[in-house]
């Protein structure tokens, strides 16, 4: 398996779930936890490209797989983390990696969603707290054109 | 550990998968996309002794259209199913009852076979599948044969598939003449198990006039049920036939969501719809 561009061991137990695997055995704590039933999204990874709960992915199944999570450096997850911060879109923070995870992969697909495309697709992502405007905004917010280094 | 135990088994040939679910019997589960499974493993609702992973065979994976047959692998994923060209060209409804189960994020790991073997009787590709008249194609020791979408579904959450049998790809005849569809369903929230879901499928004359309507309507209490209106799509009585068809299965839902009254009504309105869009307006109304 690798995880965020590191290649890393992949012998597994067939009864952990990919959610608990990375949390677990390779220190991806972003990943959430919740429901654990494929309903909440905060788990949200991408496997091998697109978007997977990963709490429905035997880890056994993502063996060779190329995982990325809410933890990874490049200069979009960077700039979707900055607009999340500055747009308040952290509340308690426990749905933000599903959150970072599915705009991220919106975005990849559609570099110039619109408000109701943004809506559609985080749909699956269940927020507690910020009543989704906040996040909504902030994925506005990344794809406008530009540099971000005011978002702090 | 939260999953109860199991042996994993990846077979990497149908016949293999088959082999180890006929020797394993009814103590063997196939994981598909693994949508409803996994979680059902992490509520422990269900205790397979064996799982046999699906996903690593690729002869179950692919779109093909040849003899006026669109065939769909069962371990195609179902959003490479929502977002296929031909599909959408050839079967658009299929097309937007797939685009309308769950979100992507589980679109990208749900297929096809899945869906319709796991028979969530409010399920939207299933619902669509029996309004197209589809063909389920099923492999089991004895080799292989077609069921007919309406014959697959038994009850809900319970298909005639015999212990050792898979789900290896679904068959929709495509129209020869000009066909009109229409699907709209109510979830609330937006991708989750639908309370009413509706499909059409119209075939119209050269001089626009009804040759055959299909309706499958579906819900939380029962399988979903093929309503032919053909014969009342003129006179205005459709919406009212399939509202009918609604309230049996409503009733077996009882207790589960809203009230049967809600789905008959429910599904008159979204039956003019689902109509109208089939037939340009000229039946039903857009609401």
């Amino acid at each position: 398996m690798n995880v965020n561009g590191v290649p890393v061991g992949a012998g597994v137990d067939a009864r952990l779930t990919l959610a608990d695997q990375l949390r677990e055995r390779h220190g991806q704590s972003s990943v959430r936890t919740g429901c654990e039933q494929g309903v909440c999204g905060s788990c949200t990874v991408l496997l091998d490209g697109a978007t997977a709960r990963s709490c429905t992915v035997l880890a056994a199944q993502a063996a060779t797989a190329t995982v990325v999570t809410a933890q990874h450096t490049d200069p979009l997850f960077d700039r979707l983390r900055d607009v999340f911060w500055s747009e308040h879109a952290f509340q308690c923070g426990f749905c933000a990696s599903g959150f970072l995870v599915e705009s991220y992969a919106l975005i990849v697909e559609n570099p110039h969603p619109t408000e109701a495309d943004i809506r559609r697709r985080l749909a699956g992502n269940l927020c507690r707290c910020t009543g989704y405007e906040s996040i909504v905004r902030a994925v506005l917010r990344a794809c406008e054109p530009g540099d971000h280094d005011d978002a702090r | 550990m939260k999953l109860p135990r199991f042996n994993y088994h990846r077979p990497s040939t149908v016949a293999q998968a088959v082999a180890l679910l006929a020797e394993r019997g009814p103590d063997a589960a196939a994981l598909a996309g693994g949508q409803s499974l996994v979680p059902s493993l992490a509520l422990r609702d269900r205790r397979p002794a064996e799982i046999v992973d699906l996903n690593g065979i690729e002869d179950l994976v692919g779109v093909e259209s040849s003899d006026g047959v669109l065939s769909i692998g069962a371990m195609t994923r179902q959003r490479v199913v929502e977002l296929d060209e031909t599909i959408a060209l050839l079967c658009p409804l299929l097309a937007a009852a797939v685009g309308r189960t769950g979100h992507v994020s589980v679109r990208n790991r749900g297929t096809i076979g899945g869906a319709i073997a796991h028979a969530n009787p409010a399920a939207e590709i299933p619902t669509a599948a029996l309004a197209l008249d589809a063909q389920v194609l099923v492999v089991g020791q004895g080799g292989e044969h077609a069921v007919p979408m309406g014959e697959l579904l038994s009850d809900p959450f319970t298909t005639t598939l015999r212990a050792g049998e898979l789900v290896t790809a679904l068959r929709i005849p495509l129209p020869t003449v000009h066909t009109g569809y229409g699907f709209r369903e109510v979830s609330h929230p937006v991708g989750s198990q639908p309370v009413v879901c509706v499909a059409a499928a119209v075939r119209l004359r050269r001089d626009g006039l009804v040759r055959n309507a299909r309706v499958a309507v579906s819900g939380r209490g029962a399988p979903p049920v093929l309503v032919d209106v053909t014969a009342s799509l003129t006179d205005g009585n459709a919406p009212d036939l399939i509202a009918g068809a609604m309230r049996f299965v409503a009733e077996a839902a009882e207790g589960h969501g809203p009230g049967p009254e809600y789905c008959r009504a429910a599904a008159r309105k979204l039956a003019r719809a689902a109509l109208a869009e089939a037939t340009g307006g000229r039946y039903g109304e857009e609401s």
